[in-house]
């Protein structure tokens, strides 16, 4: 028995025409998780043959700073977002190109991709010909803003989609603006969703005694409304105070984020409740009477109880602060930064990075699948392959070619295991 | 395969990241049983009210049914292992601190599928510690990119690794669903916010492990490229991410700007970036003078990606999200709240958004009680519903 059987999404068979990070996030969750993912790629898309020194050094994602020999091969946010994937280069503007996604859409499950709606139909690759190829096809497709709408075909980002779906008017200082969130929170939160919609589209195709697929159609903008649904209901009941600005919580009281000793040492806290509320009073050594102050008083008096509160923290190292309020059961965890996430002991007990070692990259810690599975648990079976390093497995075994069909695909650009000069 | 309208899914959540997975069941069609102490889920209570009970409650538990019995009462916990003896999917989250733990004999099962939701995970060295989502977005490393440089850290949206950890859940049940095929068996799935939250970077952590550097907060600005920014207009502000050289240029030629690209210190998105200030300097009060959905239609008119920064009215009032039909009222109220709509879209399943169920509304339906065993039952006060 293959020992990839064991993996709970086995069998499964993952076209993946997706681009940059909500996509492709989603398509190594479900790689993780044992699906055969083949991800297809036009032969400049990862850029050209050099990367200037200063975008290396600029950007630190390359091992040790500097760009190698294949630099295509060495980025390290595409080498963690691609790992138990195959790669096959095909340029899809070319015809060879098109008929060889057109041999390969019947002895898939599943094609992701997430451009806008124009492209797939212009690709000659619309989901009306996609189930001619194969009935079965589950076909997710995730723009920015969905099939249809004035917004239709407008370029979006996850930095932008943020914003638009109204998570920014909810961040922001007591004196500023919206803010964005460090991350452009909208890319993962497309992935999940994307790799939700793939699956449920396999469970209702084997339920299905035809075995018919289907086109899921997921509109970026829109799941990410999903992620402030109460929020949203909460603004339109009457009389509703303004969202709370700076660090506070709509109703527990105090909450912030206080410095520790040392640099750009911080720690978050929530207190949650009256009990929590004295025994972080006691522990700062706060006046008796302000351990005393009520869940509303806490509300009023916020500002004066941030200035105590900060007060104590600063003369206490973070994590071990950390550990002392946690002990008292309060809700209060470091503002860890990039190192402290690789450090950290709570990710190291229960080994969430994986140490992945790449042919041209070498080996680094990349963050693990946060889903669990007693019985069948995900496994990072292949670093990120190289770019086309799948070519001939992929059109050879699956497909048939022979290699002088094979080098004929290289000699006209079609498929690649280096940028184009 | 079982038809997913024929699953059965029973959340034991007292934290929305349980209530948010089975939310996701209930929406998509599945049989949704909530079991809830006889006095009420908490989150029915804390917070600002829509319609009967709290904003979050009201979102979170569309589509469910309700069971109300003292799982701490023996008699409580025979009737919830009744109700799980006919599960798919017994979900779990306990927040602050970990599950607390319901006896095997309540939910183990050899074809259930265990979602086990919590801060920090079932084992290691946090597990007992306490989180809210504001402390997870800090932990996990989120909040230290988030703000200022010379200011304090500061938090993301409210509840997000709630509903992060919920999707993931989900997520993880669908995935041992389909596991169940070929093992014949279920299985548990552990799920912290932590990990979760933790998993969703773009690049810091490998920023760090591959050349060693840590990232901090850039305000508005995002990564090491410019322009990804907020921009204020003349009415509110605009989502401005035309960050290479193509889109910006095209998008300053449009508005007759082009020549500050011949600018050597903004020839690159890395240098506008070292060059931020001197760059909006320029740009800013440009934007200043127009309004936001000038800005918006001039740099779609040239596929730049530029989007309105909205409140929440004024996603309520979009005309995109309009036509395309997303916001929804729950089936069968005269309640004029509006409801975001499905996360995607499938032909084989409507969204169902029927109301949060009343305390013990519909769930009893699934123990095959004799109606006049629930009555003693509800008598004695181990079982509560509106008779």
């Amino acid at each position: 028995m293959n020992r990839d059987d064991r993996l709970p999404l086995a069998g499964i068979t993952i076209l993946d025409l997706t681009r940059v990070w909500a996509g492709p996030l989603a398509t190594r969750m479900l790689g993780d998780l044992g699906a055969d993912v083949i991800k297809i790629e036009a032969t400049w898309s990862r850029g050209p043959r050099t990367v200037p020194e200063v975008d290396v050094r600029v950007s630190g994602r390359y091992p040790g700073n500097e760009a190698g020999e294949r630099p295509w091969n060495r980025e390290g946010m595409f080498n963690k977002l691609n790992r138990s994937k195959r790669s096959l280069t095909l340029q899809l503007d070319l015809p060879e190109g098109k008929a060889i996604l057109e041999r390969l859409v019947p002895l898939a499950d599943v094609v992701i991709e997430n451009y806008t709606p124009r492209v797939m139909p212009q690709l000659g690759f619309g989901y009306e010909r996609l189930r001619e190829l194969n009935p079965g096809i589950v076909y997710v497709s995730m723009p920015g803003y969905g099939w249809n709408g004035p917004s239709r075909d407008f370029a979006a980002l996850g930095t932008t989609l943020e914003p638009e779906a109204g998570l920014s008017s909810l961040m922001g200082y007591e004196d500023t603006g919206p803010y964005k969130s460090g991350v452009a929170w909208a890319d993962p939160v497309a992935a999940m969703h994307g790799a939700a919609a793939v699956l449920m589209g396999i469970i209702d195709r084997e339920a299905d005694p035809e075995r018919r697929g289907q086109a899921i159609e997921l509109a970026q903008l829109e799941g990410m409304i999903c992620f402030i649904g109460s929020e949203i209901l909460a603004s339109q009941q009457p009389n509703q105070p303004p969202p709370p600005r700076g660090n506070r919580h709509a109703h527990f009281a105090p909450q912030g984020c206080y410095p520790c000793a040392g640099d750009e040492r911080w720690i978050a806290i929530t207190v949650t409740g009256d009990a929590e509320w004295q025994a972080l009073a006691n522990a700062a050594g706060l006046d008796p009477a302000l351990a005393a102050l009520t869940l509303t008083e806490r509300v009023r008096r916020h500002a004066e109880l941030d200035q105590h509160i900060a007060v104590w923290t600063r003369t206490h190292e973070r994590d071990a602060l950390e550990a002392s309020l946690q002990r008292l059961g309060i809700a209060a965890c470091a503002a860890n930064d990039a190192k402290d996430l690789v450090e950290h002991p709570q990710l190291a007990a229960r080994a969430f990075f994986a140490e992945i070692d790449h042919p041209d990259a070498g080996k680094h810690p990349f963050p693990g699948l946060p889903i669990r599975l007693s019985e069948t648990p995900a496994r990072y079976r292949r670093p990120a392959p190289g770019l086309g390093q799948h070519n001939r497995e992929i059109l050879g075994g699956l497909l048939g070619l022979d290699e002088s069909a094979i080098a004929a695909l290289e000699a006209r650009g079609v498929i690649a295991e280096e940028p184009p000069a | 395969m079982k038809s997913y309208s024929d699953l059965l899914v029973v959340e034991f959540a007292g934290a929305a990241s349980g209530a948010y997975a089975a939310r996701l069941f209930a929406g998509f069609g599945a049989h949704v049983v909530k079991v809830e102490p006889p006095e009420g889920d908490a989150t029915r209570w804390t917070g600002p009210a829509a319609g009967g009970s709290t904003a979050e409650f009201e979102y979170l538990n569309t589509g469910k049914s309700s069971l109300a019995v003292d799982t701490a009462s023996a008699t409580g916990r025979d009737l919830a292992a009744r109700l799980c003896a006919k599960a798919d999917v017994i979900i779990e989250s306990f927040s602050p601190g970990p599950p607390a733990p319901l006896p095997d004999s309540v939910t183990a099962g050899p074809n259930v599928v265990r979602l086990r939701i919590s801060p920090f995970g079932l084992d290691g060295p946090y597990s007992n510690y306490r989180s809210t989502p504001f402390t997870d977005f800090a932990v996990a490393g989120h909040m230290f990119l988030t703000g200022e440089p010379d200011r304090t850290p500061l938090q993301g949206a409210p509840g997000q690794s709630l509903y992060a950890a919920g999707t993931h859940a989900y997520i993880g049940a669908l995935t041992a669903l389909i596991a169940r095929e070929h093992t014949g068996r279920g299985q548990d799935v552990d799920i912290s916010h932590f990990e979760v939250m933790a998993s969703l970077h773009q690049w810091t952590t490998t920023r760090y492990t591959h050349g060693g550097v840590i990232q901090t907060r850039a305000g508005n600005r995002y990564g090491s490229l410019h322009p990804s920014t907020l921009y204020e207009c003349s009415d509110g502000w605009v989502a401005f991410a035309a960050v290479g050289n193509e889109p910006l240029s095209r998008f300053l030629a449009l508005v007759g700007m082009e020549s500050i690209l011949e600018d050597e210190r903004f020839d690159s998105g890395g240098k506008r970036f070292a060059n931020a200030d001197a760059f909006d300097a320029i740009l800013g009060p440009w934007m200043l003078q127009r309004t936001v959905a000038e800005v918006v239609a001039l740099a779609q008119a040239v596929r730049a990606p530029v989007a309105p920064v909205n409140d929440l009215r004024a996603l309520l009032a979009d005309a995109h999200l309009a036509a395309r039909g997303f916001w929804e009222r729950p089936e069968g109220t005269a309640d004029p709240t509006l409801f975001p709509g499905p996360p995607f879209r499938m032909s084989t399943h409507g969204w169902r958004l029927t109301p949060a169920p009343a305390i013990g509304d519909g769930g009893r339906d699934w123990l095959g009680l004799d109606p006049v065993d629930a009555n003693l039952l509800h008598d004695a006060g181990l079982l509560r519903y509106d008779a």
